[in-house]
């Protein structure tokens, strides 16, 4: 599938499926791995580099698990196609930044995927809808084994898999959720319970993971430490931790109901005419008025949405996601009136499909 | 959203204040809020590995050691935090080990591990474990078992050498 296609499609990684799908989007592993007998990608020549990409494209080709998968070369896409796969989740902001004998591989309907030469050599990840982590620990694990039949990783027996961070040095796992927590900042509670995060040894990053910020009450919950703990262990313990968070989340918005019906009734279907009738939205404000939608969906308020709707808002609404549906290069204010016209679009499909409106 | 005291900058630290109870709101813009001694959260939460490094007490002379492998020196770890190499971990062992610690509380790897090491890496796990039982029956003077672990300690090693 080549960008422009996946531009007109929704990523099935936010089809709504999995354990606790209103409020976890997404689950997500990866693994942080390099070739022995290379140096590091940020300090490998040229001519390393390259056969670097070389070697671990054809391990990648060679594992089964990604046979099909499509092969992009970063210097090939133009600025808008990687930020798209930003805003997809497929690569990072660094990676679309450098463009040298860099790639990325994309398989197995977007949820599985490799980029090549970031700051690791390979950096597998396997993305899942839902609380779905242990199972995309296990996908990507298989990945992981496949390519290592063919190719040897740095490793060392004191220290596990050799990073070029010491950070990700271990197992090279970072697992994370991004989880939905509009109750928990209504009652101002979230300090609380993010400083609780962090002292479980455990992260909160935004959006867009490392070093974005927190957009539509969305919080990206991960390990922190990938030393001395094994893989299935770093997955319990997150798995455990988000629960936890999700009963805490849950409380608060009993607390909501029972003290501030009226006032979150109010937000929710001010949020939802905001939707339905805007001729002018920013992101920033669709992934607000999503988060208070998808707050009245979870409290029985709204039924004319659905979870996988309301993900497609907040996909389909991003700038280069914008543009490249429409094919062309925009202006923050078209973007904003394209937009507009999109989130209407798909609350109107919504409401068709559940005969409401 | 203006700053609410200059008026000019667009406000970005948002916070409430509780004096005699009367709650309070203000906007302010980040060069107002510093200048109010307020602490202003860091746009980004980078890790820093150099800040770490300069915190831990480093040996002497060890600023000039370089890496054999990629010529990475320690001094350019310390100042830009990421290693060169695989073999960098060696160069800079001594100083990685309590690094590693700080970061992730451990500086034992657990978990998976390469097909291509998995025998030595299992024996090594062996022979560690075999460590800690043979000075606990030291301890509780079973010599006779601690005969035993020594010489199957012995006999692992022997094996681990022709493996490495």
């Amino acid at each position: 599938m080549n960008i422009a296609d996946m531009a007109m499609s929704t990523s099935p990684w936010l089809c709504g499926e999995g354990d606790y799908a209103e409020s976890v989007i997404s689950s997500r592993v990866r693994l942080a791995r390099n070739l022995a007998g290379f140096p590091f990608a940020h300090r490998a020549k040229p001519e390393e580099l390259k056969e670097a990409l070389t070697v671990s494209r054809q391990a990648i080709e060679g594992a089964g698990t990604l046979k099909t998968a499509d092969f992009m070369l970063m210097s090939d896409l133009g600025d808008l196609d990687r930020q798209f796969l930003v805003e997809r989740h497929l690569i990072s902001q660094e990676h679309a930044e450098k463009s040298a004998a860099r790639a990325v591989v994309v398989g197995d309907n977007e949820m599985l995927s490799v980029m090549i030469n970031e700051e690791d050599h390979l950096r597998l990840q396997s993305i899942r809808s839902g609380f779905q982590v242990m199972e995309a620990w296990r996908i990507v694990n298989r990945l992981d084994d496949e390519i290592d039949k063919q190719v040897e990783y740095a490793f060392s027996y004191e220290w596990g898999y050799l990073s070029a961070c010491p950070t990700n040095t271990g197992t090279g796992v970072r697992a994370s959720m991004l989880v939905h927590l509009p109750a928990l900042v209504h009652t101002g509670q979230i300090d609380k319970v993010l400083h609780g995060i962090s002292q479980m040894g455990l992260a909160v990053r935004g959006f867009y993971g490392e070093g974005s910020e927190v957009m539509g009450n969305l919080f990206q919950i991960s390990n922190r430490t990938a030393l001395g703990t094994s893989e299935i262990d770093i997955v319990q313990s997150l798995e455990k931790v988000v629960k936890q968070v999700l009963d805490y989340e849950g409380k608060a918005r009993e607390i909501l109901l029972r003290d501030a019906r009226s006032q979150i009734e109010d937000k929710v279907w001010r949020a939802y005419g905001i939707l339905k009738y805007c001729r002018k939205v920013a992101h920033r404000e669709v992934m607000s008025l999503t988060s208070a939608v998808r707050l009245g969906l979870c409290l029985k308020m709204v039924d004319s949405i659905s979870v996988v709707g309301l993900n497609s808002m907040v996909f389909k609404s991003q700038p280069a996601h914008l543009q490249k549906r429409f094919g062309r290069q925009m202006g923050p204010s078209e973007r904003d009136v394209v937009r507009a016209d999109t989130v209407r679009k798909v609350l109107a499909e919504e409401e068709a499909k559940t005969g409401t409106g | 959203m203006l700053c609410d005291n200059c008026k000019n900058e667009p406000a970005k630290i948002h916070y409430k204040e509780i004096k005699d109870n009367q709650v309070s709101e203000f906007h302010l813009c980040e060069k107002c809020a510093i200048e109010k001694g307020i602490q202003v959260p860091h746009k980004k939460q980078t890790f820093s590995i150099s800040n770490i490094l300069t915190g831990m007490s480093e040996e002497a002379g060890s600023d000039v050691s370089t890496c054999s492998a990629c010529g990475l020196t320690y001094k350019e770890f310390r100042d830009g935090g990421r290693l060169g190499c695989a073999n960098c971990y060696e160069a800079f062992k001594e100083q990685i080990k309590p690094l590693l610690r700080r970061i992730h509380g451990s500086n034992v790897h657990i978990g998976k591990s390469p097909r291509s090491s998995q025998g030595i890496f299992e024996k090594r796990r062996e022979i560690e474990d075999l460590k800690i039982e043979l000075s606990r029956s030291i301890e509780s003077e079973d010599f006779e078992r601690a005969a035993e672990l020594r010489d199957r300690i012995k006999e692992l090693e022997k094996q681990q050498e022709g493996d490495e």
